[in-house]
């Protein structure tokens, strides 16, 4: 548009949409500004938009709470399948996720072929260590290490304590590290009570044993 | 003893059910916010009441998928009027083909109503939008499309991204609709 002529009704239009680029905005606003047949023009476009928007929107549509806890529920009974990435799919290749976090760094060691209580089996450092961890969730007389990626907000009104056996190198992948086995190739499994969540989801671990 | 394959531990599937509930929450919010202009546009396109609530809903739960994916998260709002269309298109495909365009100005009338004006403000406004109305169905598909979704506050990208035309396109139908409504009304 040059400044000197009177903006097509494309420009007035765009003006009156906030779609004009901020130069030729300016350029537009000057005009009008100046220029009272432009304004009446500009004036008949903006009353013919606020008659669409009163024909289409002005009439509440009423809104269905029924509709919505429909979707709440819908959403709630059937979750998507969650695409996921590469390093996750290797990670569930060996049953557990990934890292838990390095402040969970637990030394524990094991003597393979043979089995050892963890609790007892501690060494001075883990037991230090593991002092030092106050997250700590008690369940019934039972100490369970709170996972860190677990809902803290999740109300525990309904726990449920699965025994597990684990792969001791999927904890390791996950944070808690045990001494490797001397011969340095066998895998040993590790007992452990898990706290599970409403949700079925993990929120703490209790190591029982390994062999 | 239960398997460890059964349950999901560690920082990736604290993710994915932190990204989950993010997902659920942006589908709801975006509910709240476009049901309601979402469905006007249904029914101002021409599908019954009916159509148009089951319409809604399947588009927000198609919505949650596409979150979910890890779909294109920009012109969201966009997103969900061309699933919309679409999805309404193909439940109504016949019905729209003998649909004459009174019948479409009459349904949107019939379907809402407003509790709180009075009867003659209810009259003048009919009367006001019936002429709007009119000389809405008059216009192309299109540039009538254009210029609905224009009136629910979406701008001309979004349009473009709901309709499938380019930004310039919109602009286009924008100005010639509202040269010929100027005609019109």
């Amino acid at each position: 548009m040059k400044k000197s002529v009177h903006p097509e009704n494309a420009f007035l239009i765009r003006y009156l949409d906030g779609e004009l680029p901020a130069q030729e905005y300016a350029r537009v606003r000057a005009h009008l500004e100046a220029c009272a047949d432009c304004r009446e023009r500009q004036d008949l476009f903006g009353m013919l938009s606020q008659g669409i928007a009163i024909a289409v929107c002005a009439p509440p549509v009423a809104t269905s709470w029924d509709e919505r806890a429909d979707l709440v529920r819908a959403l709630e009974e059937n979750p998507p399948a969650v695409s996921k990435s590469g390093a996750d799919r290797v990670l569930r290749r060996f049953g557990w996720g990934m890292a838990i976090a390095a402040t969970l760094a637990l030394v524990l060691l094991l003597a393979p072929g043979t089995k050892v209580n963890i609790k007892r089996g501690l060494t001075a450092a883990a037991k230090q260590q593991t002092d030092l961890i106050d997250n700590r969730l008690d369940i019934n007389g039972e100490t369970f290490i709170a996972l860190p990626y677990s809902n803290p907000d999740l109300p525990l009104n309904a726990p449920r304590i699965v025994e597990m056996e684990i792969p001791a190198s999927a904890l390791a992948e996950a944070g808690i590290a045990f001494a490797p086995p001397p011969n340095g190739t066998a895998d040993g499994m590790v007992a452990a009570n898990v706290l599970l969540g409403i949700d079925g989801q993990p929120l703490g671990l209790h190591v029982l044993g390994s062999n | 003893m239960m398997p460890a394959k059964a349950v999901e531990f560690g920082a990736a599937s604290w993710n994915r059910r932190q990204a989950a509930e993010q997902d659920r929450r942006l589908t709801l919010e975006l509910y709240d916010h476009e049901q309601a202009p979402l469905r006007r546009y249904l029914l101002y396109l021409g599908v019954d009441a009916d159509t148009a609530a089951e319409t809604v809903q399947e588009t927000f739960l198609r919505l949650h998928r596409h979150l979910a994916a890890g779909g294109d998260r920009s012109y969201l709002r966009a997103w969900l009027y061309r699933v919309a269309h679409n999805l309404a298109r193909n439940a109504q495909s016949s019905y729209w083909a003998s649909k004459t365009n009174d019948l479409a100005a009459a349904n949107i009338r019939s379907e809402i109503a407003d509790p709180r004006i009075s009867a003659e403000q209810e009259l003048l406004a009919r009367e006001s939008e019936k002429r709007m109305g009119e000389a809405l169905q008059k216009l192309s598909e299109a540039q009538r499309n254009c210029l609905v979704l224009r009136a629910q506050g979406l701008k001309y990208r979004e349009i473009g991204e709901a309709l499938n035309l380019s930004t310039s396109t919109v602009g286009e139908n924008v100005q010639r609709g509202l040269e010929k409504l100027k005609e019109l009304v």
